[in-house]
């Protein structure tokens, strides 16, 4: 006898399925295990929800909550935790920029990102990350929204000593998008760099007016 | 997008209809906190989006942005900090009340964590259908606006995922031979 062929207890107490039923005893059995079923599990607090729909209908600037803080750190880890170099290359090549990112505590949080901070960039790009390479991300821009010179390519470098920091504590993967700005040479660990989701689209959309 | 007093009406019957499902959708494959934050995610978009909200089925298009929502969150969380955030897929609360379903595992002797022992056993893909099918108690062509495939590769999907659970559920049930009473004798 197959596992296939038993579907209820039987005879001699193997597990044997009612023929015909075995959708729908499965749907129940997983129903049952269920860890979020109406009432196992508590609802939405309504006064929680009440104060976001309070926000969220008063604004259409910015998400009621920072959500897109921890991608920030990470996108600031990934230059280097440290310092970073940037250079660009592509159909008008211009002059390497060299940009640093603020040391910074992965653990700390960071406020919310505003339009009018994320505005004053002077470098901001939507880019995905063809290659990691001793240290060094590449990343293929898709879209400025700021700055770069039409460059295709941006390389972000980690000065020697970090490489660890770039490509152990966060590994830059292969094909992941961001969204990255950049001032005066500097990745700021609490900008609105971070990976991409359409939150933060929107947000570099309305900060560069796209 | 022109804010007026229609679109927030819109908006709160968007909202009044499905942030309980969505709600739970998220404490189905996330911790709490991280259920909360990515609600407030789906609602913004919701708000962003109000005009590609479907107006007769709202809520597959909602369990998708949720779906995205939760990924992006579990993403950044993850490279951030390797420890915090991580989709305990089948981390339970607590019960705090009589499963309706439990006569049913007790006659067959499966318990609750035996069925989610076996669906962690499965591949992430089959998961994810049963537990669209099963949890959300969605059909083929709902799951198919969830999961962004056809309607036709869901039912493919879920039938082989259906099998290969059933398969470890009948194994489970054969190995740790349940209790007396489950069995005939």
């Amino acid at each position: 006898m197959t596992a296939h062929d038993r579907t209820t207890p039987n005879d001699e107490g193997l597990f044997r399925w009612p023929v015909g039923q075995e959708d729908e005893v499965l749907r129940a059995m997983l129903r049952a295990a269920d860890p979020a079923a109406p009432g196992i599990a508590p609802g939405v607090d309504p006064s929680a929800l009440e104060d976001v729909m309070t926000q969220i209908s008063t604004t259409t600037q910015a998400p009621p909550r920072r959500r897109w803080w921890p991608a920030a750190a990470a996108a600031a880890l990934l230059m280097g935790g440290v310092g970073v170099g940037i250079a660009t290359n592509g159909p008008k090549p211009t002059a390497p920029l060299t940009l640093s990112v603020a040391a910074t505590d992965a653990s700390a949080m960071c406020l919310a990102i505003d339009v009018a901070t994320t505005k004053q960039a002077e470098v901001a790009f939507d880019g995905t990350v063809t290659d990691v390479t001793d240290g060094v991300a590449t990343l293929s821009v898709s879209t400025w929204y700021a700055g770069g010179n039409g460059a295709t390519t941006v390389r972000l470098q980690a000065p020697t000593g970090t490489e660890t920091a770039l490509l152990g504590t966060v590994n830059p993967e292969m094909g992941q998008r961001y969204l990255i700005v950049a001032s005066g040479g500097s990745v700021a660990p609490c900008s609105a760099s971070g990976e991409w989701s359409q939150q933060l689209q929107d947000h570099f959309e309305a900060a560069f007016g796209r | 997008m022109e804010d007026s007093p229609a679109r927030a009406d819109r908006f709160a019957a968007v909202v009044a209809a499905v942030h309980d499902p969505v709600w739970r959708f998220l404490l189905r494959r996330t911790d709490r906190d991280t259920a909360a934050e990515v609600l407030n995610d789906v609602l913004v978009v919701i708000w962003r989006r109000l005009d590609d909200v479907p107006t007769l089925e709202p809520l597959p298009w909602c369990y998708a942005v949720a779906r995205g929502c939760l990924a992006n969150a579990t993403r950044g969380a993850r490279r951030q900090r390797a420890l915090a955030h991580r989709i305990a897929m089948l981390d339970p609360p607590p019960p705090t009340a009589p499963d309706p379903a439990s006569e049913l595992l007790d006659d067959s002797g499966l318990a609750a964590e035996g069925v989610r022992s076996a669906l962690r056993g499965l591949r992430a893909d089959d998961r994810e259908v049963l537990q669209l099918w099963a949890w959300e108690q969605l059909e083929p062509a709902e799951i198919a606006k969830v999961l962004g495939i056809s309607a036709n590769a869901v039912s493919i999907r879920l039938h082989r995922a259906k099998k290969r659970l059933r398969e470890r559920l009948t194994e489970v049930a054969d190995r740790e031979p349940v209790r007396e009473e489950g069995f005939a004798t």
